[in-house]
């Protein structure tokens, strides 16, 4: 069933039809959130302010425009502005730094990585970008959305998210050239 | 792109599909869906004056019974206060000689005041009431 269905059900009076759109999306949203906070509390909140804000919000949202793009800027907008009102941005920041500094030995000195070692090697990855590059390169490589649609989410414009997209990627190629180099990583 | 570049990036992408989705408390759903009653049910306006009708009943009556007293009581210290002649009206003689069909204006207009107070509460409570409901 797609997402226009639902909607279609859920503004007739059919409220349980939401339930429906929030299994479907709760964990794609869930992920969105945690790359931008980290802390899983914080992403859950944020998680479900952003359904609960969509829910709200559903009698304006425009037959024509893809769902997702609109959920996904209401995630954004609703993480960003929990970053930007958090009394401990500066923590955040400095551990983001610490944590950078303390990846590069891990990568050099690791022979065995197990999927589990590389999604924390990754997810660690990704804490050395800002958090709007993590929300970026997760739309883009999990969600697989278009330069297009990052643009219409994040509200940047199409080169600037071309440009962050750019040197996000060239980070992320350290960590895919180790990953080779230790032949854990299989790729078909 | 370069050649190599399709490379790292078909790479990224795999890596992140490894990594794969997270996922949020098992009760995620149930809680969003709480929010939504929450948010379906009509606001309901909770607005009470700060002093009920009971409340200013209670003192009204007893600041005009202690203003009764201390003006029937001690008549003379209040001489100078003007008062008015209920010559037309023929009142019981309840407290006795003090009384001689004048009422002092002090006593009216401690209960003149108090009116006003709980009229005008009553009237704040109604302002505010329309206020909140959005008919101003």
């Amino acid at each position: 069933m797609d997402d226009q269905h639902y909607i279609k059900m859920i503004l007739g009076g059919n409220v349980s039809a939401y339930a429906d759109l929030v299994n479907k999306y709760k964990d794609m949203v869930y992920t969105l959130a945690l790359r931008v906070v980290k802390n899983p509390e914080d992403a859950e909140e944020i998680a479900q302010d952003a359904f609960v804000k969509a829910y709200r919000a559903l009698p304006d949202f425009k037959e024509n425009a893809k769902f997702t793009t609109w959920l996904f800027r209401i995630v954004y907008n609703t993480a960003i502005s929990k970053i930007r009102s958090s009394r401990d941005r500066e923590l955040y920041l400095e551990e983001i730094t610490t944590e950078a500094r303390s990846l590069d030995s891990d990568l050099g000195t690791s022979e065995n990585l197990e999927k589990e070692e590389v999604k924390e090697i990754l997810q660690r990855l990704l804490e050395t970008l800002s958090a709007e590059d993590r929300m970026i390169v997760t739309l883009y490589y999990l969600s697989e959305n278009s330069v297009e649609e990052i643009s219409q989410i994040t509200g940047l414009s199409k080169s600037n998210v071309k440009v962050k997209l750019f040197r996000s990627r060239n980070k992320l190629r350290s960590m895919v050239n180790i990953s080779h180099q230790n032949e854990i990583i299989t790729i078909a | 792109m370069k050649r190599g570049d399709d490379k790292i990036e078909s790479e990224i992408k795999k890596l992140f599909n490894k990594t794969g989705l997270e996922n949020p408390s098992s009760d995620f759903t149930y809680n969003v869906m709480a929010n939504v009653q929450v948010e379906m049910q009509p606001h309901q306006v909770s607005c009470k004056p700060v002093i009920n009708v009971k409340g200013w009943i209670l003192v009204a009556s007893i600041v005009a019974l202690l203003a009764l007293l201390v003006v029937l009581l001690n008549p003379s210290e209040f001489s100078w206060w003007p008062t008015i002649q209920l010559s037309d009206i023929q009142l019981p003689d309840l407290f006795g000689a003090p009384f001689q069909n004048q009422i002092s204006t002090l006593i009216l207009i401690f209960f003149i005041a108090i009116i006003a107070l709980t009229g005008c509460d009553y009237l704040l409570y109604k302002f505010r009431e329309k206020d909140i409901l959005g008919i101003f």
